[in-house]
């Protein structure tokens, strides 16, 4: 079969030769457009926003060596904080603590600590309870009372106290001790500390005196050889 | 021979490829007007996310430079964190003593005549078990009274009377009252 061609649309797709190249040329501009550069787009999009909520979190984080200075002129150190909070609340449970604490609030307040026994059945890893008996005039209880908390150097919280308040003589107490570990590895609360939390270690501040061993103490003050020979 | 178009017979034709390619033109230059009011600016948007993002990528590379350096600042902060909740969480757990132990002590001296406290127990949950000691049985009378008004019930949420003694031996006489009851929360008292 011959193929008939058609002169007429020949003819004026001739004239219009030019336009047909550029159409053709702009839907090839077109469809690499909506290939490419919308996708760019939307990735950059994403990944600036992905990056600005890094940058944040990453600024906040910065930001805490600022409020570390900014913090010790109000009389807060990070350090020093952390081993009162380490001795109020030890990593493991150290018995000779809890003893020393018993000891030290019964001497601060004159409220004598002549008994103390451990309850197994409410104890757990991370607390010690324990019942102790003391004995001391109206004063002393009372002092005892206000300290307890702090004045041992050890955190101490009580359940229960059962005394006879005619002369004080005797009271009854549970009391617990704490250890332990948090296991929050990530800084998901306010970075910065509100007043209340700087009134509560200013307290404990007051109350827990800090034996700093520091390196220089520790060391000896003769010179050491490492090797002997 | 040199070839010619009819357009006295074919001309309806003719006008139609015409036309379609008047439309053509017209779409084209449509296109060619969307192409500078859209592409460009899409294309200088790209250009300038780039720059932004590589912009990003330099700060995030210094503040992670930045806080490698100071690391043990944030470990610090971390830990400090940590033990402070833990330490409210426990402090929480206190019997608080000495405040609803001066509040209950408050209250009975606002009874006349005032009995005498002569032993308690308030354990955590603020349960309260104490007992008050009177000189005569007409003082337990009297201090029922002003046990049942509001001023010394705001104190507790539950409050009842578990024993009543009244012993009478020679030379002394011991005339008590047990009550076992449930405090409020000092907070809501004060409020």
């Amino acid at each position: 079969m011959k193929l008939k061609i058609d002169y007429y649309l020949f003819k004026v797709a001739k004239e219009n030769f030019i336009y047909l190249v550029f159409f053709a040329g702009l839907i090839l501009i077109y469809v690499f457009f909506s290939l490419t550069f919308l996708k760019k787009i939307a990735d950059a999009s994403s990944n600036i926003t992905k990056l600005t909520k890094e940058i944040t979190d990453l600024k906040k984080k910065s930001q805490l060596v600022n409020y570390k200075q900014e913090i010790i002129n109000e009389g807060i150190d990070f350090n020093q904080t952390n081993k009162l909070f380490t001795k109020l609340i030890p990593n493991e449970e150290d018995y000779f603590s809890v003893i020393a604490a018993l000891e030290k609030i019964s001497t601060e307040t004159n409220f004598l600590i002549i008994n103390y026994s451990i309850n197994l059945k409410s104890s757990t890893k991370d607390k010690l309870s324990l019942t102790i008996e003391g004995k001391g005039d109206q004063d002393a209880f009372f002092k005892f009372l206000k300290d307890y908390r702090y004045l041992g150097g050890r955190l101490i919280t009580v359940d229960k106290i059962d005394c006879r308040t005619t002369g004080f003589t005797q009271a009854k107490l549970i009391v617990n001790f704490y250890s332990g570990k948090t296991t929050e590895k990530n800084l998901t609360s306010n970075t910065e500390l509100t007043e209340e939390e700087k009134k509560l270690i200013k307290t404990i501040k007051e109350k827990v005196s800090l034996e700093l061993k520091t390196e220089e103490a520790s060391s000896s003050s003769y010179p050491v050889k490492s090797n002997p020979f | 021979m040199k070839k010619g178009i009819n357009l006295i017979t074919k001309q309806k034709k003719y006008l139609h490829y015409e036309n379609l390619f008047k439309t053509l033109r017209s779409l084209l230059l449509v296109m060619v007007i969307v192409f500078f009011v859209i592409l460009i600016p899409s294309f200088l948007t790209v250009v300038q996310n780039n720059k932004k993002l590589d912009a990003l990528y330099l700060e995030k590379k210094n503040l992670l430079q930045y806080l490698a350096t100071n690391k043990e600042v944030e470990a610090e902060f971390i830990y400090l964190r940590n033990k402070q909740s833990q330490i409210t969480k426990v402090i929480n757990e206190d019997v608080n003593f000495l405040p609803y132990y001066n509040l209950l002590t408050d209250s009975l001296k606002q009874a006349s005549p005032s009995p005498m406290l002569d032993a308690i127990i308030i354990t955590k949950d603020r349960t309260i078990n104490f007992t008050l000691r009177f000189d005569d049985p007409k003082s337990i009378t009297t201090f029922l009274k002003f046990a049942e008004s509001e001023g010394f019930l705001k104190n507790f949420s539950q409050l009842y009377i578990s024993q009543i003694n009244l012993e009478s031996k020679k030379g002394s006489q011991n005339y008590q009252l047990l009550l076992i009851g449930k405090l409020n929360p000092i907070n809501e008292i004060k409020n």
